[in-house]
């Protein structure tokens, strides 16, 4: 006889019911799926792991802090990407943009095309001003689709695909510079 | 770089977002210990101030419209109608795949690795602003170029980690406005009458700080406008006196003195602006519920703006989610162009005011993503991409006279740099199109660039002032290269100049503008011909007398009219040839001499500046000598001759002479110096 087991699965506006009540682990459910892109995403914004985590960590804190003013439930995911966006640019632009090259040189030769040619992408990519870092790791890295980038910042649809497309041909053009250094 | 760099930078991306798993451990333990919500405020730990979290509740419900009421000010402007001042280009002008040439031009060794972000017409040629390596990373720097393919830097506009983000020239074609930042994050124009000093003015912004950047200006019989952004930072004070979806404007009547403007809407959102003849224009999108509709504002003075239009879609609805991303006016005519989203195709819009407007067209689906949309005296000209990948992108131009029927000009891959930073066009037809470390160059050619009386009043002024020309042909027959024909048009565009017949020399009146000339009074010497020249004196006389148009090709001056048609050659060594070049840069702005052998006292000389076979010495007890630039960079100064009228001669100025008329060549020096030499010794010239 085989034994069926039914699991309740709380609702997303279960979820944030209990969060605003102020159960952190229903939070964690909530932001769980979205935490590795939020910090990946950080990271290559603010240009530092460090910086990456300290935004995600302001993104969950103003997230939860801010629960009461979420009106829809379903629209968390979006909105909480909204707060990794917004923290992620506030500390990438009190950095520098510039990063020095740092090429292991001990590395066998091919190994070491190798990395110039990523630390060269690297660089070019750093370089950027934070809005494209931004939007290019909101494609590439978070893979949203131009419709909810739009959402997050709150362009037209048709804007994200020129930001999109401004924003990798300006990396091109540095990572050229880059090849000729 | 290869065609997968899109996939390259994914999965580049990919592996350095790649959190490390303590990363993700420390984020488990810091949701674990948020801060009780009922004690909220009280524990805003870490590195955000509560202030901080306050402006993230604040912008995050503005921006994902949950319903906070920002202010909403009512337009008190009604819609302004846009007039034009000019006619209608003439269809011989039409841009054609058949009359135009494309080259891609790299510009890596020219800019010695610096970048390119705009291009405009200006005086005989071409400035173009952007980011220079020197004298440190990312200065503001300016080009200067006769044609599009050869550039020559001019100007450090501003100190390193500047940016420049644009350029436009006055409706009167005497001034340069760039704009961008300075390494202080201030917003910034820069002013220039020549390309080569420039003078600084800030763009006032609602608060200090990196967050706000001008990146595009036009100029228009109103002055000029900038249009600008900002990005809310959710850990800054929120600007108490502008809402996050009001567009940043500037408008300036001269580009020194800068005024703040805004369109008295919120939730828009300005993609583009273009001048027209008397006022400017605004296109973009304005909130509409919880999607976008395209929608266009205009203003006469750039101060007050009208409310906004939006653009009917298919069947008179209007398109959701869609802005306009690219506008330009004509003389007559006012096009707007969207792309296409899921929801709806790209459209193309026109309006002859700037008030009423209709959809056209519908633009397809394998049409390109438009990028620039400019009127140039051959139509409008659309830069565009097709496709998502970058190295596949394939950069689509297509001209227009309506709107309504497109020609495409040239499909080809995207040159380097990818992504057109802005187009500009001469009275030759010369288009330009700068891609950052590349350029496109378009020429028309020769048999369809010789314009119409119509047409040649919308050409900008190719500035003839100051040049010299050898006659090639007089009404189809050649000279002779001994003695041949020649012109000179005066120096500081006074409507006069020079010339020879092969046989007399002679002085004239002219009145010259965009595409005409006049000829009045002629003054001729009497000569006995018995010279090579002699055959053409009288054709050639009577081509020049009854010229009512000049057109220009690369170095050849074409005059017609009734009587014939003269073609004339540049009096310089051909572009490319070091001589050329060294022509180029001193007939740049004003120069000073630095230091001579012997000669003391230089520093209260007066500036001097070059033309084709002139150097002159400025202001009073200046001089004025002739002048030939040789090939290679050999250079002839004669007949130095000082304005002694009340100045004495008890200084170097003898010597100087002397000095000068040794010279026997010219060349770059250090630091942007020019070095003139002689058996006399060097002449330093700097700015």
């Amino acid at each position: 006889m085989e034994a069926v087991l039914t699991l309740a699965v709380p609702s997303r506006a279960d979820l944030v019911r209990a969060a605003r009540a102020g159960d952190r682990d229903a939070f964690g459910v909530l932001v769980a799926p979205d935490l590795v892109a939020a910090l990946g995403t950080s990271r290559l914004v603010t240009g530092s792991a460090d910086d990456g985590a300290d935004a995600v960590q302001d993104a969950l804190l103003s997230a939860w802090q801010g629960l009461d003013s979420l009106r829809d439930p379903q629209a968390f995911p979006a909105w909480f990407r909204q707060h990794v966006v917004r923290a992620a640019l506030r500390i990438a632009k009190r950095r520098r943009r510039v990063v020095e090259l740092d090429v292991g040189r001990s590395a066998p030769d091919h190994e070491l095309d190798r990395a110039i040619a990523l630390r060269q992408l690297d660089r070019a990519f750093d370089r950027l001003e934070p809005g494209d870092r931004l939007i290019l790791s909101l494609r590439h890295v978070w893979d949203l689709p131009g419709s909810e980038i739009a959402r997050l910042l709150d362009v037209p649809e048709g804007t994200v695909k020129s930001r999109v497309h401004a924003a990798l041909a300006r990396l091109r053009a540095a990572y050229d510079a880059e090849e000729r250094r | 770089m290869t065609d997968d760099f899109e996939r390259r930078v994914r999965d580049r991306l990919r592996a350095r977002a790649e959190p490390p798993a303590r990363d993700l451990a420390a984020l488990s333990a810091y949701l674990a210990d948020l801060p009780s919500r009922q004690r909220r405020g009280i524990f805003a730990r870490r590195t955000i101030p509560m202030s901080a979290v306050t402006g993230v509740a604040v912008v995050v419900v503005a921006a994902i419209g949950l319903g906070l009421a920002l202010s909403s000010r009512a337009p008190t402007v009604g819609p302004s109608p846009i007039s034009s001042v000019a006619p209608a280009p003439s269809p011989s002008l039409t841009l054609s795949p058949e009359n135009t040439t494309w080259t891609e031009v790299q510009l890596g060794t020219m800019l010695d690795g610096g970048y390119l972000s705009a291009v405009v017409p200006f005086g005989r040629g071409f400035v173009g602003v952007g980011q220079a390596t020197t004298p440190g990373p990312g200065a503001a720097a300016a080009w200067s170029s006769p044609d599009g393919r050869t550039w020559t830097r001019t100007a450090t506009i501003a100190d390193p980690l500047s940016y420049v983000s644009g350029v436009a020239r006055s409706a009167d074609g005497g001034t340069l406005v760039a704009i961008g930042y300075q390494a202080d994050d201030r917003t910034m124009a820069w002013t220039s009458r020549d390309g080569v000093a420039w003078t600084a003015a800030e763009l006032s912004t609602p608060t200090t700080g990196p967050n706000f950047a001008a990146f595009e200006i036009v100029a228009g019989e109103s002055g000029f406008l900038v249009l600008g952004h900002y990005e809310p930072d959710t850990g800054d004070a929120w600007p108490a006196d502008i809402d996050p979806l009001t567009p940043l404007l500037w408008q300036s009547l001269d580009g020194r003195a800068w005024t703040r403007v805004e369109i008295p809407e919120s939730r828009i959102q300005v993609e583009a602006i273009a001048a027209s003849g008397t006022g400017f224009l605004a296109g973009g999108a304005r909130r509409d519920g919880s999607s976008w509709a395209p929608a266009i504002w205009t203003s006469v003075d750039g101060q007050g703006w009208s409310a906004a239009m939006e653009l009917p879609g298919g069947s008179g609805v209007v398109d959701q989610n869609t802005a306009v991303n690219a506008i330009a006016a004509g003389p007559d005519l006012i096009l707007a162009v969207s792309d296409r989203v899921d929801q709806a195709p790209g459209r193309v819009w026109s309006s002859t005011d700037g008030t009423t407007w209709q959809l056209i067209g519908d633009r397809g689906a394998a049409d390109p993503m438009a990028r620039i949309l400019t009127w140039t005296p051959g139509g409008f000209i659309l830069a565009g991409f097709v496709g998502d990948t970058p190295g596949e992108w394939t950069l689509v131009l297509s001209a227009s006279a309506d709107g309504a029927s497109w020609t495409q000009l040239l499909a080809k891959p995207a040159p380097t740099g990818g992504n057109p930073g802005s187009l500009a066009t001469d009275g030759s037809g010369t288009v330009l199109i700068s891609f950052g470390q590349s350029l496109l160059v378009g020429s028309r050619s020769r048999a369809t660039a010789a314009p119409t009386a119509r047409a040649t009043t919308d050409l900008p002024v190719f500035d003839l002032s100051g040049t010299a020309w050898r006659a090639t042909s007089v009404s189809g027959q050649a000279v002779s290269a001994e003695d041949p024909p020649w012109l000179e048009f005066d120096w500081l565009g006074r409507p006069n100049g020079r010339g020879f017949t092969g046989c007399d020399a002679f002085g004239f009146g002219a009145t010259v503008d965009a595409g005409r000339i006049a000829i009045g009074d002629l003054i001729l010497s009497s000569a006995d011909c018995a010279g090579p020249g002699s055959d053409v004196k009288e054709t050639f006389l009577a081509a020049f007398r009854a010229a009512e148009t000049w057109s220009i090709d690369g170095d050849l001056l074409t005059l017609q009219g009734s009587s014939g048609e003269i073609t004339l050659a540049r009096d310089l060594p051909p572009m490319g040839d070091p001589g050329r070049a060294l022509a180029e840069v001193l007939q740049i702005g004003e120069w000073r001499i630095v230091s001579a052998p012997g000669v003391v006292g230089l520093a209260s000389l007066a500036p001097v500046r070059f033309a084709d076979r002139l150097m002159i010495g400025m202001g009073e007890c200046g001089f004025s000598s002739d002048l030939r630039f040789g090939i290679g960079g050999e250079l002839d100064i004669s007949e130095v001759d000082w304005d002694t009228a009340g100045c004495g001669t008890k200084d170097g100025r003898p010597a100087l002479k002397q000095i000068l008329e040794a010279i026997t060549t010219g060349g770059p020096g250090p630091d942007g110096a020019v070095v003139l030499s002689g058996p006399e010794g060097e002449v330093i010239l700097g700015r």
